[in-house]
């Protein structure tokens, strides 16, 4: 065997270097899972549109369900005096009525009973104002969206960002989050089968293809961030915040735009610390200065029993909301990672070809969204 | 090119290599000779018989008379003569047989060899006999011989290959010695403490190898001289420069050059020693693959001795030691709260020791120390499209005065007393935003401390079976202002919400107290020449410790001093041992048991954040721990191979339990593995050196995985999924091992010049064992997925070169 020591002394140089880079690969490991907690979350917000959400985390085994809390009592408890009752609007969700807006520099509480008898109640927590957004601005990246490790690139995205002035008498802390209107025209995809009045049938063959149809009428997809986003303004306190990154909204359709709505929630500082955990504890993994993990506990507790471990917060904070039109023919030859994740694959065969409606739900809606162009 | 072709080459080189050595002669000419001989004993010149004559490395050989001679009958060739014999060194020549020979052989008696210390438990110069236990020297040779990986000798790593002593994995900042945390170590170079042992964070460490004469690890009786950590004290020590003779060593490899330098200044008087080493070569990364790219890694490090012998009573010396780090990856994680590209790692230490002995007479002398010390992490925040650099950092200086008094009355006494007053000044966190315009300057307030100690301690031998070390060390700290000292709600935990009134205090006033006795006793019974047993009892206090939510502590972590709410940590330690020496002192066997408890030892509560944080009281929660174990070794220390193996069992486990709430808990208020409870560790360490010119070794390490928290759970917000821990440290993460070889050839031309070179082949991790650094989850919606992080995980090659001259 020939090898030349250039080759060689090479190959060393290349390895002396990969000593300092980790490498991360994909482990197998099976978990028995085994905790049943309740999860709670929720804000009081000067909007309209306030709701909680409780539900019990199933867990066994691998995997994990959430079930919904039904038939609890709650109520919010401001202190002035008065009380807000929530009602059950769907499993699990309890809402104030819809005319029904925080004040700024009220103390709110969450108090509820569980059908079984046990009462929970949160901190109190402040709604202090959110300072007004002063900006909204958007900039083309080619290779935003890049695979789970970080190897290739699966769409160009168009990201998006913000300015605000951050108030100086006050300790600010930010959460920012977002819901983007994309429009969907396609409303099931019948996995190894094709939609026979309305409801998806099996195709019996070897390998039965996956039939995508379309909605009946305009329908859109409803995406929400996946990261947590807050920044605690004691490094930037009373200077403006500039271009701070909102999120990377992937190409789905080449040109089509769409909406974005954006939220700028202010934080109590204990509801900060809790997002901050609860980040730390799902975004901030793999490095060498890695935060072990801890209980997300948050602010809920069992009035009778303080083992009792409840994960979430209850919070109040004063909300911003904008909606941003992003244009997305401005930019030539992105990458494009289609909503479905691939080309859709219409049946063909029946005339007319079937169409299904478009479900109202988290994740879709046939209202048009206001500011949609 | 891929490395198994390399692997594939390596073997296939060694193969034909042992193949060549092994060619039996060819048969050229019929008429034999004979080749014939006497074997003696080196020193007592009497006839060795049952020695085994090879030729040529054959299975059969033949055995010496009773007279020590032999004889053999050989055609002409040429041929390797070995001869050997139990307990003695072997002797290998190579002949050509072209007439009657006779060889005149000496062996050597290994046991009569003059003993290099390779390691060991005990003190060499006494043997069994000195009544410290759990004391260990290691010689700068031997830790010149280990594998080191990419050819950089190492004190830490070789440590590691010790009993008792362990880490929490590749890169790890510091090492856990019976069940002690990184910060729970005293490590001082010629007095002076390190505060961060490693270079690159944990891949190299900081003490300059050509400069160090050697170290003491005392992981069980503490001399009395010893405080301010809890658990063991790692004395480095930096050679005195010749006062005689001019000399230059120094050496190249992949990472680092290193240039060390004696020089007389006035001859027999005063002599200087210089050394320096520097690792700049990570520009090279940008011409690798994409994922290197963004790596900067650079560090450096020098020191310098001046010594000067005054008289015949007075010697003065005075030493200075500076290193500093830079380093850059991805793998670092960033400051949420500030915009950056990239996150950046800067680190300094500056140390000066000056030292004068004055003997007042042949039974006593007294030794004062001056130590001044500084260490300075920053972490540096780069800005977008700009020069400017956001920078945070913080300072430790300690300055140090001690004096010693050491008298020897008679032989049956060792008496030593002593004072020491240590100032320490800590600046534990700066913002300094540079020109950036968006970001505030910001600084949390200086704390000051005073550490005042009193030592005394008797070696006393009792008889001849029976030697007693008693010491007794009372140390007093005292937390200075100026500050602010909040007061919380008693019985609740301690947050902003809590706080009922502060109290300000001004420059130099004291904030708070704490103080005790600290014994230290060590003794011996020996049971007959070649065997002892020990016990010892050691108490220790320590006032300054790391805060850190990592599982190693980083070089940029922030050190706090105990304050009024801070309690400094008390960890005592009983231990046991029997040693033995085997064959004229060839092996040596050991093994102790110990059992350790500490109060106050620090963890973080869930979601802490010690980044410039004034009340740290706040972030933390003080608890115990407990550690026990029983270490094994055995130890050849001579003959042509050399080495031990060991085995250790230990535990270590916390409780952290300040109150009835979920806050002032860590796992319920149940024990819990520490980070670096590993149960069990084997290590092995060989040494085979035929002549002066070759030196290889194995060195052979496994482990048990670190603990590390699995989630119970899962739970979804917003259609995300989160993971749920309930319990500490409930998993294991896979268990570590690890061979690394070295081959070692000195002064490969043979000649004895003034100027002699060796090169030194190392491969760290010969097998390319995948290991574990740490294992966590990465969700995506609802789905979630378990990754492992690896680092070092294929075989790292390297070639290094050093050389002498005298």
């Amino acid at each position: 065997m020939n090898i030349r020591p250039k080759t060689t002394l090479f190959i060393c140089l290349l390895l002396t270097m990969s000593a300092f880079y980790g490498c991360v690969e994909p482990y197998d490991i099976t978990y028995s899972l085994n905790a049943n907690v309740l999860s709670v979350e929720g804000f009081v917000s000067d909007q309209a549109g306030t709701t909680v959400s409780i539900n019990i985390a199933r867990n066994s085994n691998n995997s994990y369900y959430s079930e919904p809390l039904k038939k609890c009592v709650a109520e919010i408890r401001a202190n002035d005096g008065s009380t807000i009752q929530l009602q059950e609007v769907a499993d699990g969700i309890y809402a104030a009525p819809a005319n029904f807006k925080g004040k700024i520099g009220q103390t709110y509480q969450l108090t509820f009973k569980t059908p079984d008898g046990k009462t929970y109640e949160s901190s109190k927590e402040l709604l202090s104002t959110s300072p007004e957004i002063k900006k909204i601005y958007q900039q083309f990246d080619p290779n935003g969206l890049l695979d789970n490790l970080g190897k290739n690139v699966v769409s160009s995205t168009v990201d998006v960002y913000l300015d605000v002035d951050d108030p100086k008498e006050t300790q600010n802390y930010y959460l920012w989050r977002w819901k983007l209107y994309e429009e969907q025209s396609i409303c099931i995809t019948c996995t190894g089968g094709r939609l026979v009045n309305g409801q998806c049938v099996k195709i019996n063959s070897r390998n039965p293809p996956d039939y995508d149809y379309q909605c009946d009428k305009q329908c859109w997809e409803l995406i929400y961030n996946s990261t947590i986003n807050i920044l605690d303004d004691k490094f930037v306190n009373g200077r403006s915040i500039t271009g701070r990154l909102i999120g990377k909204i992937p190409f789905y359709s080449p040109s089509q735009g769409c909406l974005l709505e954006i939220e700028q929630l202010a934080l109590s500082p204990q509801a900060y610390q809790y997002f901050q955990l609860l980040s730390s504890q799902a975004q901030n993994t793999g490095t060498l200065t890695d935060t072990p993990p801890a209980a997300i506990i948050g602010n809920i507790r069992n009035v009778a029993d303080s083992q009792d471990k409840v994960v979430g917060f209850f919070g109040a904070a004063g909300t911003r909301k904008v909606q941003y039109w992003i244009n997305r023919a401005l930019y030539p030859n992105p990458l494009v990672k289609t909503l479905l994740g691939r080309a859709p694959n219409y049946e063909i065969t029946s005339f007319p070809p079937s169409a299904y409606p478009c479900v109202l739900s988290r994740t879709r809606t046939p209202i048009r969204p206001e500011g949609w162009q | 090119m891929t490395l198994k072709h390399l692997l594939l080459f390596i073997f296939v080189l060694s193969t034909s290599l042992s193949i060549w050595g092994q060619q039996r002669p060819k048969f050229q000419a019929a008429r034999p000779n004979e080749l014939s001989g006497m074997v003696r004993d080196s020193l007592t010149g009497e006839p060795i018989a049952n020695a085994v004559v090879r030729v040529n490395f054959d299975k059969i050989g033949l055995f010496t008379d009773t007279t020590g001679t032999f004889s053999v009958n050989l055609i002409d060739a040429d041929y390797v003569v070995t001869v050997s014999r139990l307990g003695y060194r072997p002797f290998r020549i190579k002949v050509k047989m072209n007439k009657n020979i006779r060889l005149d052989i000496k062996l050597m008696n290994i046991a009569e060899e003059l003993e290099e210390v390779i390691i060991s438990t005990q003190a060499v110069d006494q043997n069994v006999s000195r009544p410290l236990l759990g004391v260990t020297q290691m010689n700068i040779k031997t830790i010149k011989r280990l594998p080191a990986i990419m050819g950089e000798v190492d004190v830490l790593r070789s440590l590691q290959m010790l009993p008792g002593v362990t880490s929490v994995g590749e890169a790890s900042n510091g090492v856990n010695i019976r069940g002690g945390a990184v910060d729970q170590n005293l490590i001082l170079l010629d007095d002076a403490p390190i505060f961060n042992p490693t270079h690159l964070f944990g891949l190299f460490s900081v003490f300059p190898p050509d400069a160090v004469s050697g170290m003491e690890l005392y992981k069980g009786t503490t001399p009395a001289r010893f405080g301010g950590r809890a658990a063991a004290v790692l004395d480095v020590s930096m050679s005195n420069p010749s006062l005689e003779k001019f000399s230059l060593q120094g050496g190249v490899s992949f990472v680092a050059n290193r240039l060390t330098a004696e020089i007389p200044l006035v001859k027999g008087k005063v002599g200087l020693l210089v050394t320096g080493r520097g690792a700049f070569n990570d520009f090279a990364f940008q011409w690798g693959p994409q994922k290197l790219k963004n790596i900067r890694a650079s560090f450096g490090d020098a020191a310098a001795k001046l010594f000067w012998r005054i008289n015949t009573k007075n010697t003065f010396s005075l030493s200075n030691y500076y290193s500093t780090d830079f380093f850059q990856t991805d793998l670092l994680g960033g400051i949420n709260d500030i915009n950056s590209t990239s996150t950046q790692y800067n680190y300094k230490t500056l140390n000066f020791t000056a030292k004068w002995f004055h003997a007042i007479s042949d039974k006593l002398n007294v030794q004062t120390t001056g130590v001044y010390s500084k260490y300075r992490p920053r972490i540096l925040l780069p800005e977008l499209d700009s020069d400017n650099k956001v920078s945070i950092g913080s300072e430790i200086l300690q300055r140090q005065l001690k004096t010693n008094f050491n008298y020897a009355p008679n032989a049956r006494h060792k008496i030593e007393l002593g004072v020491n007053m240590t100032h320490y000044q800590l600046q534990p966190g700066t913002l300094n935003p540079g020109s950036n315009q968006r970001v505030n300057p910001q600084s949390v307030p200086t704390e000051n401390g005073i550490e005042l100690a009193l030592h005394a301690e008797d070696e006393m031998t009792i008889n001849a079976k029976m030697t007693v070390s008693a010491g007794l060390r009372y140390s007093y700290f005292m937390a200075l202002g100026p500050s602010t000292v909040r007061l919380y709600a008693p019985g609740g935990p301690r947050t902003e919400l809590t706080i009922i009134d502060s109290v300000s205090y001004g420059a130099g006033q004291v904030t708070k107290t704490y103080g005790g006795f600290e014994p230290r006793l060590g003794l011996r019974y020996n049971i007959d020449e070649q065997s002892s047993i020990k016990f010892g009892y050691n108490l220790m206090r320590q006032y300054l410790q790391v805060v850190s939510n990592t599982t190693t502590p980083l070089p940029t972590s922030r050190w706090k001093m105990s304050d009024a709410h801070i309690r400094p940590q008390v960890s005592q330690l009983w231990s046991a041992g029997y040693f033995k020496n085997l064959k004229n002192n060839i092996y040596e066997f050991s093994i102790e048991g110990y059992y350790r408890t500490t109060q106050n030892i620090m963890d973080f509560k869930p979601g802490a954040d010690f980044l410039l944080q004034k009340y740290i009281e706040t972030q933390v929660l003080q608890g115990q721990s407990r550690a026990y174990g029983a270490e094994l070794m055995v130890t050849k220390k001579k003959g042509e191979i050399t080495g031990w193996v060991n085995y250790t069992y230990s535990r270590v486990l916390n409780q952290v339990n300040e109150g009835q709430q979920f806050t002032e808990q860590i796992n319920d208020g149940k024990w819990y593995p520490a980070n670096f409870d590993r149960p069990h560790n084997v290590n092995m360490s060989f040494n085979y050196s035929e002549n002066k010119y070759h030196n290889i070794s194995l060195t052979f390490t496994y482990g048990t995985g670190r603990p590390y928290t699995i989630p119970n759970g899962f739970v979804s917000f917003q259609g995300k999924a989160y993971p749920y821990y309930a319990e500490r440290n409930q998993g294991r993460i896979k268990d570590y091992h690890r061979l690394d070889f070295s081959w070692q050839i000195n002064n490969p031309n043979l000649k004895n010049n003034r100027w002699t070179g060796s090169w030194i082949f190392t491969v760290y991790n010969l097998y390319g064992r995948k290991n574990q650094y740490s294992v966590f989850m990465r969700t995506q919606g609802t789905a979630y997925t378990t990754y492992q992080l690896q680092i070092f995980s294929s075989p790292i090659v390297s070639l290094a070169y050093s050389f002498k001259f005298m």
